[in-house]
């Protein structure tokens, strides 16, 4: 069960994302996690969270970069047509200009990442960290762990003397 | 250096200076420079429901924690509960936030305009176009950069301090 309110998740999302799949990570977080108390819960739902923010950059880099690859193909496929208009001056009988193919996509996408480069460089500074963070919230939350069956495993002991 | 008349019209004009009066325009213009309350006391509701769920006590009062060292670290630990809510929130409002929207359209339409047939094979206009494609182009990724960089500094700072509260906690309860 998680700490917070449907109200609460939709503050931490976009509007372009949705807050049931937010949830349903939770869900699964704490069903492989298996926290029992508040403090356990929350700090499933923080790396929950850390995940989610790593997915958003990840998606919104991937989406720049396609964006971007298809305004470039479409540029170059612009400015070879022209190129072709001015040619057929000289010889009317030339083919008609064929689209860029799949075969120079690498080559569209690479102009498209050092076009964007300081967003690209954001969103992946920005993974790293998240990643950092999510690693260190894992950490805290088997502290927790380890210590709750610890006191479980004294109070125990003191019943059984 | 200023003279003594000049001291003296100072001393009068400062008498006649208009700042707000009423407790209403005194309230508003103690906000004046607000801009996201990040670094304010988190709600007070905020900091109680955390410190009932923290506690388990549905009917905890924040007071009543201050006089052991226990209480205190769990009002310490709702306290920096409730200031993540709040940056995670705000940064999560960034995020959401269209770019400068009108920047952007101003982009696309040089952009635009250096295509244009007019202009193709216009060598000084295509330099002059590009210039003020990167000028745009930086200014758009300073201003996203600026408000990106303070969500995400406040969200750090909250992170931190809420695990400082946290170990504090997991050491006295131990």
């Amino acid at each position: 069960m998680s700490n917070t309110t449907p109200h609460a998740l939709a503050a931490l999302t976009t509007p372009d994302e949705d807050t049931g799949e937010l949830e349903a990570l939770i869900a699964a977080l704490t069903a492989e996690l298996d926290p029992r108390t508040h403090l356990e819960r929350r700090q499933v739902e923080l790396i929950a969270h850390a995940e989610w923010e790593i997915s958003r950059h990840r998606r919104l880099s991937a989406g720049l970069l396609t964006s971007e690859t298809e305004r470039i193909r479409s540029h170059i496929a612009e400015a070879e047509a022209s190129r072709q208009s001015l040619s057929n001056f000289r010889n009317p009988n030339a083919p008609p200009p064929e689209p860029p193919g799949p075969e120079r996509t690498g080559e569209f996408a690479a102009r498209a990442y050092a076009n964007g480069l300081n967003f690209h460089a954001h969103h992946e500074l920005s993974t790293e960290r998240l990643e950092a963070r999510r690693r260190q919230l894992l950490r805290d939350f088997h502290e927790l762990q380890s210590r709750r069956e610890r006191a479980a495993a004294a109070d125990a002991e003191m019943v059984t003397e | 250096m200023t003279s003594p008349a000049q001291i003296q019209a100072n001393r009068r004009n400062a008498r006649r200076s208009t700042g707000p009066r009423t407790p209403l325009g005194r309230q508003a213009s103690s906000q004046n420079a607000r801009r996201h309350g990040l670094t304010a006391s988190p709600p007070p509701d905020g900091i109680l429901s955390h410190l009932r769920a923290i506690t388990g006590d549905p009917s905890a009062k924040p007071e009543a924690y201050l006089a052991s060292p226990t209480g205190a670290a769990a009002l310490a630990l709702a306290t920096a509960e409730a200031r993540l809510d709040q940056a995670r929130a705000h940064a999560a409002t960034v995020a959401a936030r269209q770019p400068m929207q009108a920047l952007r359209e101003e982009v696309e339409m040089v952009a635009d305009t250096l295509l244009d047939p007019e202009f193709r094979f216009d060598l000084e206009a295509q330099v002059s176009g590009q210039r003020l494609l990167l000028r745009l182009e930086n200014f758009a990724a300073l201003d996203d950069e600026r408000s990106l960089r303070s969500a995400r500094r406040h969200l750090s700072e909250a992170h931190a301090a809420r695990r400082k509260a946290l170990l504090n906690y997991m050491r006295l309860m131990t």
